[in-house]
């Protein structure tokens, strides 16, 4: 627990330090906010006012410094592009990104893990060896690829599912099933391999010599253990969640934070592009501390460390 | 959405009137729990990017204007043929010497929020445009020839810094839209649009939608549509399998590829319709004039000359679009067209004129493109490799691309860039397709004379042009001014590029003007 403890309270910090990287990053990218807001047209009067109007015109330090100051109070600051307040922006996005990852991981796991201990129970014969070849389909397939191609056959041709947008359950299902894609093929290997392995050990073996019914070896015994790197990996991949979000929100237009961090860096909107990414980031970190507390409850073992 | 059609002939007289009375009553019982979609009332329109701001002073982006059109009316409107009619200015006069114009308005006319829209309240609008400490980003224009606003009774008087032909093109365009005072003075027009137009505005959720309902308090012919919703899609075939499935009632711009398919009627493609209304935005490439080989004009003329623009109209547009040879885009007054023979290629005269450059073996040069014109860059690099010349290309997102095309001379040097593919649009107004593009003052960083290309005889015939109010000395003055661009060649004109819309059928009343905005303030659905 002192271990957990300890990377809480190292969090502030590792904010702080990543807030620099960010603010250094974002304006080391070539693109000016305020001719990219004001168009190849305007002249250069038009584009000097608006530095001044942004406080773009301050020297780099300075700027973020009032950034930190700001940040702080939980002042995000406000977009370029209208003013709107970053944390509002980040408050009514959110939600949509939750609730689309959350349940794209919901089905990874729902059909991940029976999957993969499917394809355990059965290693080397043939639905194993279907279930790999489609995990090798499904995590080198593109997403945008695999979205377009859904919308075409379920909205499109069959008309059973809405085309984009967010709204009732239905618009749930295109970009849910996309964005599960990936994870799902990561966690069905993962659990298969961790499976393969234990199912090998001494104490399985002893199970089955008690003569423990087959189900039971593997919910109790052998499942149980084969989730601590299911977790830790399944963990890790979060963030690629994030990622993944950007292409699946663009395509359906689903208005998530990947979709506001795509436009906000097509206007250089430095203020909405720093939000979303330390919020981004702040979400990886705290996923990957929950990681650990839930490996921790699986195997006693890493209670020690 | 339920259609019911008329019974085919062939039953009787007495039969068919049954039939029509059941029709009848079956719609009657059915409407009350009709989507509102088969009510067709509203309207929902999908375009390619998300709107930037909803004060219409603040925003320079054709996707925008699109949006902002229903909710906002300006002094005066120009028709998609060029002609200009009174709006919220009844009538106009100016002054014999060309400095002031006098605009009467049309009394009891309120903005959306209740406030009058009187001589005040134009003052005021106009004036916030002009105010340099406002930066508002689509004030350039302005701020380069008026001078000052004031009232005058019930009418408005516009001074100018000095005489401009035209000025009541410019007073049409969005960004000069009278908007409330009220609004103006608490700072919300970048989120909440107040105007005076046939629909009001009730939300914008980022990532989402725009929504507008009809102004019941409209001076003008009431709007038919009850509302208007907008929703975006960078992907174009997306918004093609948005105006399938009826997600979107009208879609624009609609690519050229997805054209062809509705043209050859296939089925799924048989619900909606489309049309390709005249575009003004030219696609060209701009010469760095200061980088060897490209300051020798004939090096420039030979690159043009090699360049086979039918073939690309065909091949990029899928014939959708006319071929531009000379600076002004073929719908402005003034504008010359192709001579014959000039949008093909010529590669024996591009050669000559290489080989009297001492380059008959060729030179490479590099373009920079953003990705939705490297298929351009890609066929010139084919055109030009036939005499002799290596076009490299260079891709590079928006915001990189900004930044490499405004480089000045030094810069451009360092990075070797010798070309920049874009395009412009300036529908009706020569001067602002001439003036940004081709003034020594206008050279890169400061404008969009992204090649730096400086003639003092060009510069001193744009300023006469667009201060003449005659207009037999304005047309001998752009026809000079393209004459001579055509022979010293800063830019290469590629292409005007058609509006392609598509719309749902039984929709009619959409319209796309040549700046390539979607007008559907007037549309209605035909009765099913």
């Amino acid at each position: 627990m002192t271990a957990l403890l300890r990377r809480t309270a190292a969090l502030p910090f590792i904010m702080l330090a990543v807030s620099a990287i960010i603010f250094a990053a974002i304006h080391a990218l070539p693109g000016d906010p305020a001719r990219l807001l004001a168009g190849p047209q305007a002249p250069g009067g038009v584009i000097r006012a608006l530095h001044a109007r942004l406080g773009l015109d301050l020297p780099l330090p300075t700027q973020y410094m009032r950034f930190l100051a700001h940040a702080l109070r939980g002042d995000l600051g406000l977009s370029l592009r209208d003013g709107t307040p970053v944390r509002h922006l980040l408050a009514t996005h959110l939600p949509y990104t939750l609730a689309l990852g959350g349940l794209a991981y919901g089905l990874a796991l729902l059909a991940g893990v029976p999957a993969g201990a499917l394809a355990a129970a059965r290693a080397g014969a043939w639905p194993d060896r279907l279930l790999m070849a489609a995990t090798l389909v499904g995590s080198s397939l593109a997403g945008f690829w695999v979205a377009l191609l859904g919308m075409e056959l379920f909205a499109v041709r069959l008309h059973w599912l809405p085309l984009m947008g967010a709204g009732d359950w239905r618009h749930y299902v295109l970009p849910a099933s996309v964005l599960a894609l990936l994870p799902t093929a990561l966690i069905l290997r993962m659990t298969r391999a961790g499976l393969c392995e234990i199912l090998d050990q001494d104490y399985i073996r002893t199970a089955r010599a008690k003569g423990l019914p087959p189900w039971r070896i593997m919910t109790r015994h052998a499942l149980r253990n084969a989730m601590v790197p299911v977790v830790t990996v399944a963990g890790l991949n979060l963030g690629g969640l994030i990622s993944g979000a950007v292409v699946t929100e663009t395509v359906f237009d689903w208005p998530g934070i990947g979709r506001l961090l795509v436009d906000a860096v097509r206007y250089r909107d430095y203020p909405v592009i720093q939000g979303v990414t330390l919020l981004s980031v702040l979400g990886v970190l705290v996923i990957n501390l929950l990681a650990e507390l839930a490996i921790m409850r699986l195997d006693p073992r890493q209670r020690g460390h | 959405m339920k259609r019911f059609r008329q019974p085919a002939g062939g039953g009787s007289v007495r039969r068919s009137l049954v039939l029509h009375a059941a029709a009848f009553l079956v719609t009657l019982a059915a409407c009350p729990v009709c989507p509102s979609r088969s009510l067709a009332r509203g309207l929902t329109v999908m375009l390619a990017e998300p709107p930037r701001s909803m004060d219409p002073a603040d925003q320079n982006a054709t996707a925008t204007r699109s949006i902002l059109a229903p909710f906002y009316e300006s002094l005066v409107r120009q028709d998609a043929d060029g002609s200009i009619r009174p709006w919220l200015a009844t009538a106009w006069s100016v002054s014999p010497d060309g400095m002031a114009w006098i605009f009467a308005l049309r009394p009891g006319i309120v903005f959306h929020d209740g406030t009058p829209c009187d001589a005040d309240a134009v003052v005021a609008s106009l004036r916030r445009l002009l105010d340099p400490g406002a930066a508002l980003a689509g004030a350039g224009a302005f701020r380069a020839t008026i001078a000052s606003v004031r009232r005058q009774g019930a009418s408005v008087v516009i001074t100018l810094i000095h005489p401009y032909a035209d000025l009541l093109s410019l007073l049409s365009i969005t960004q000069a839209a009278i908007v409330s005072p009220l609004a103006a003075a608490r700072g919300t027009l970048g989120r909440h649009a107040d105007g005076t137009g046939p629909f009001m505005f009730v939300d914008w959720q980022d990532g989402a939608h725009v929504g507008a309902r009809a102004n019941p308090r409209y001076w003008g012919a009431p709007p038919a549509l009850t509302r208007i919703e907008w929703v975006w899609s960078s992907e174009p075939s997306v918004t093609n399998m948005a105006l399938q499935t009826g997600d979107a009632d009208a879609v624009m711009p609609l690519a050229p590829v997805f054209a062809g398919l509705y043209a050859s009627g296939q089925p799924a493609a048989a619900r909606a319709v489309i049309h390709g209304g005249r575009g003004a935005a030219q696609f060209w490439a701009a010469l760095n004039t200061t980088l060897p080989p490209l300051d020798d004009a004939r090096v420039r003329r030979a690159l043009g000359l090699a360049i086979d623009r039918q073939a690309l109209v065909a091949g990029l547009l899928h014939g959708y679009g006319r071929p531009a040879c000379h600076a002004l885009t073929p719908d402005i007054a003034g504008s010359e067209p192709c001579a014959p023979g000039q949008d093909r290629a010529d590669p024996a005269a591009a050669r000559a004129l290489l080989q009297q450059a001492g380059l008959a073996r060729g030179f490479s040069v590099t373009v920079v493109v953003q990705e939705p014109e490297e298929p351009i860059a890609e066929a010139l690099q084919a055109m030009w490799r036939r005499i002799g010349v290596t076009l490299r290309i260079r891709r590079q997102e928006a915001g990189v691309w900004v930044q490499s095309a405004f480089a000045g001379p030094a810069d451009k040097a360092r990075q070797d860039i010798g070309m920049v593919l874009t395009s412009w649009s300036a529908p009706f107004i020569a001067d602002l397709q001439l003036r940004p593009l081709y003034a020594s003052a206008s050279a890169a960083p400061a404008g969009a004379n992204l090649g730096f290309y400086r003639n003092r005889e060009i510069d001193a015939a744009i300023d006469r042009a667009a201060r003449t109010g005659d207009p037999a000395a304005r047309a001998r003055d752009y026809a000079a001014i393209q004459d001579r661009l055509a022979r010293d060649a800063p830019i290469l004109p590629l292409y005007v590029q058609d509006n392609l819309y598509g719309v749902r059928q039984g929709l009619d009343g959409v319209q796309s003007l040549p700046d390539g905005e979607i007008a559907v303030t007037s549309a209605r659905w035909a009765a099913p």
